[in-house]
């Protein structure tokens, strides 16, 4: 259902679809330049965002301390396949680029700084069906290997 | 969705607690918070009487937050705004 409504999506949007993947790339690779020239701490939002994420993550038992947390986050960036990019349709801001790998999400916001990282949990609604189902527009794409490359060196 | 145990649903109001504790709506970081309230509301009347205070309780939290906060309204926002069905001065300055 979810692959459908996206396919639908990118055929009938296919100009659109080329602009938001090299947008969509482009903030990958500016991300990865982040984390690989930069403390970790400085890929993030903000500073006091990244702090309370560590602290929320080690309470409920996800990471072990700040060094497993970006450890976790620099695997699925290094190792991503597909990206899923939302743009909200209703007057709302906050367009959001989701990458996933190995039961793990990263989450990354316009500026391409990183909005949170935690586990898939496959009980809760996911980000892009909750924006699917709220009418928005959501692309999936695959990361080509050019790019694959670059972000398997991070 | 999966029928939870009463240790999951402890651990999804332990969570959705931490979630609000340190949310700050203007950061964009909603979709868990979200999730863990929206699998509270399916199971409520699966939890103890003491555990549905508790949701109240953290409810009543959310609440403030949003009310005290007076910045764009993302998609988070909004959501959650839904979920526990308050609306804020941004709405009200809106009508």
């Amino acid at each position: 259902m979810l692959k459908a409504t996206i396919i639908d999506k990118m055929n009938s949007n296919k100009a659109i679809t080329l602009k938001q993947t090299a947008i969509a790339e482009a903030m990958l690779l500016n991300l990865s330049d982040k984390v690989s020239k930069t403390e970790f701490n400085e890929a993030w939002y903000s500073e006091k965002s990244y702090n309370k994420h560590v602290v929320k993550r080690t309470k409920l038992g996800e990471i072990i301390d700040a060094a497993d947390y970006e450890a976790k986050t620099r695997d699925v960036i290094a190792n991503a396949q597909k990206l899923i990019v939302v743009t909200p349709t209703k007057g709302m801001i906050s367009g959001k680029l989701q990458i996933i790998s190995n039961g793990w999400i990263v989450l990354i916001g316009e500026e391409g700084k990183i909005i949170t990282s935690y586990p898939f949990d496959e009980n809760k609604l996911s980000f892009e069906q909750r924006h699917i189902d709220n009418g928005d527009i959501v692309y999936e794409y695959f990361i080509s290997s050019t790019i694959k490359k670059i972000l398997n060196g991070i | 969705m999966n029928t939870l145990s009463a240790a999951q649903l402890k651990k999804y109001l332990t969570e959705y607690s931490l979630h609000i504790e340190y949310w700050e709506p203007h950061d964009g970081d909603g979709n868990e918070l979200l999730g863990c309230r929206e699998i509270l509301k399916e199971n409520y009347n699966a939890l103890s009487l003491e555990d549905q205070n508790t949701l109240h309780r953290i409810d009543s939290e959310a609440a403030q937050i949003l009310i005290d906060y007076d910045g764009d309204n993302s998609f988070d926002i909004e959501m959650l705004k839904k979920a526990i069905n308050i609306s804020t001065h941004n709405d009200r300055k809106a009508a």
